[in-house]
């Protein structure tokens, strides 16, 4: 009945009462303990909970547990790397491309929009919904190429964030480097991006992305990119494996 | 027979008593006096649960095995069995994470949370990614309130339908909470939260936390926040809040996702002690703080304390 003392982490405080004016007689705050428990396997799973909500689960569990691909390995945006950055812009961007959509470079989401990490081995469309759970889609932005340097400086802010199409390399001597399709920033052209709805809007506080000199909405869900990406690698027998290209460098 | 039944009710008191006294000293350090003047009070809170329903599948990433609300309802239910006085609190984001969110719109995480006996939550971002409209279609299958006092919602079909603030009543303490959520713009698309005003937190903080501890004479009051522990810029956080007004006792955190292993003691605006504790993400951890009060005259000073500094073990700024 009591709690296993091993799952039981405990932090006793003791504390003085807290400072108080008056003098009438009544209730004074004499200690504190605060505890923290571990949900975990140790604690048994109360079955009129799990019977209340087996209805929902089971009709999840069948529509969710389609495998739709496979990876060679375990991404995760807190890996060295970013590997589940770099898959995400790649695939939204391939994804899109696939639907005959022309842009210069890719910035689907920021690393914040990115809610889970992704497993080695078989995906389902529940792993790909608790990657990208949110229902935005696909917008193409045309931006003055004025804009890149704005845009660039958000990037190094956040000290990085998922692209594609684009590289940065950025160090603190030297003015930082940035090549879209492998050429030069031409400040006298414009750009098409490839974005969310959310960061059209200036979700994330983004900046650059206001007041877009043309606008276009692809009705096409980032998630739906995401999940026609990796079917289209199931389909011709190839298990997920993100480009590791150095494309986002901060030299500090 | 007469002096047979005598000794054995003598001997059935003593151990009686020996009882109690077992039973009293593993209660509390106050034990001795427990009966007469001490009311224990057992806080117990979740933030940021994300429609985490089911636990982690065991897949070999971070959180794998841990989390799930049927084994929150089992530990809940026996602290329930175990204290008196309890009040389960949700600091926000209840929404939002897994397919449960997307297929059911929100209607399961809020019918659990009534199934497991929340006494109250506050609101997060992500809890208006359905929009106003979606989150108020929830409202109907809360058995507890939504306490947001920095949100105006009177232009919208939500007003009316939270409360800025709570009193509860256990034993004979008074336990105000107040709720207070994040800035919206910028983080929640405008189409979301409609013609939600956002107020000033620290300014609708000082109000309401003086209107609870002062004029309510509330003996603790608690503020659930969606504001953040912390941030590198001057954005208003938990720290802030706790540094700039005056009256919370206790801040329930949430919005970044901080593993905080004990809370962090802080001084308000006039020296008093605030505490902050925030407990993850997802329902991986259950926060617990027991307060224990004594029936005595009020000081004018804290005797003194011994406080332990926190440690993030995570610090996931981005994800909220």
């Amino acid at each position: 009945m009591a709690m296993n003392k091993k799952y039981f982490k405990t932090i006793l405080f003791v504390l003085a009462a807290f400072s108080l004016v008056a003098c009438s007689k009544q209730l004074i705050l004499k200690e504190t303990k605060i505890t923290q428990q571990s949900i975990s396997e140790k604690l048994f799973a109360d079955t009129a909970i799990i019977s209340f909500y087996a209805p929902y689960k089971k009709s999840l569990d069948s529509q969710m547990n389609v495998v739709v691909g496979s990876s060679a390995i375990a991404l995760s945006k807190n890996s060295p790397d970013n590997n589940l950055s770099i898959f995400f812009a790649d695939a939204v961007a391939a994804a899109c491309k696939n639907k005959n959509a022309i842009f210069d470079f890719a910035f689907p989401t920021t690393n914040g929009g990115i809610r889970n990490s992704m497993p080695q081995g078989d995906w389902t469309l529940r792993n790909m919904y608790e990657l990208m759970p949110f229902e935005n889609e696909c917008v193409l932005l045309t931006i003055s190429g004025k804009k890149i340097n704005e845009l660039v400086r958000f990037v190094l802010s956040k000290g990085g964030q998922p692209l594609a199409g684009i590289t940065i390399q950025s160090k603190p001597s030297t003015e930082t480097l940035v090549k879209i399709a492998g050429l030069p920033v031409d400040t006298n052209r414009n750009y098409v991006v490839l974005t969310s709805d959310y960061l059209a809007n200036g979700g994330d506080g983004i900046t650059a992305f206001a007041n877009p000199i043309n606008k276009s909405n692809l009705n096409y869900k980032i998630r739906d990119a995401l999940i026609d990406y990796v079917l289209s690698q199931k389909a011709i027998g190839k298990t997920i494996k993100p480009t590791i290209d150095g494309r986002i460098r901060i030299d500090q | 027979m007469e002096e047979l039944g005598s000794t054995n009710r003598r001997t059935f008191i003593k151990s009686l008593s020996a009882a109690a006294a077992l039973f009293a000293v593993g209660a509390n350090p106050f034990a001795a006096q427990a009966k007469k003047s001490i009311t224990k009070l057992t806080i117990l809170h979740t933030n940021d649960v994300h429609s985490r329903i089911d636990p982690f599948p065991a897949d070999g990433s971070r959180n794998a095995g841990l989390g799930g609300v049927a084994r929150r309802a089992t530990l809940i239910k026996q602290i329930r069995a175990e204290e008196e006085h309890v009040l389960l609190l949700d600091a926000g984001d209840i929404f939002q994470g897994t397919p449960y969110f997307n297929l059911y719109g929100g209607e399961l995480e809020i019918k659990l949370m009534s199934k497991l006996g929340y006494d109250a939550a506050t609101i997060g971002n992500h809890d208006f990614d359905c929009g106003i409209a979606g989150f108020e279609k929830q409202l109907k299958h809360a058995s507890f309130p939504f306490l947001i006092a920095n949100y105006d919602f009177k232009d919208t079909i939500l007003n009316g339908k939270t409360q800025p603030y709570k009193v509860f009543h256990k034993g004979d303490l008074k336990i105000g909470v107040f709720g207070l959520g994040i800035e919206l713009e910028g983080l929640v698309e405008a189409r979301n939260y409609g013609q939600t005003q956002y107020l000033n937190p620290i300014t609708v903080a000082n109000q309401v936390a003086h209107q609870l501890k002062h004029d309510m004479q509330c003996d603790l009051v608690i503020c659930l926040s969606h504001l953040g522990y912390a941030y590198k810029d001057n954005k208003v956080s938990d720290k802030v809040l706790a540094d700039q007004t005056a009256g919370i006792d206790l801040i329930i955190g949430a919005h970044t996702h901080t593993f905080m292993t004990a809370p962090e003691i802080r001084k308000n605006s006039l020296g008093e002690e605030v505490r902050i504790f925030q407990v993850g993400f997802a329902g991986i951890n259950l926060g617990r703080i027991d307060y224990f009060f004594e029936l005595g005259k009020k000081k004018k000073q804290a005797i003194g304390s011994a406080m332990r500094i926190d440690q993030e073990l995570l610090d996931d700024f981005e994800i909220a």
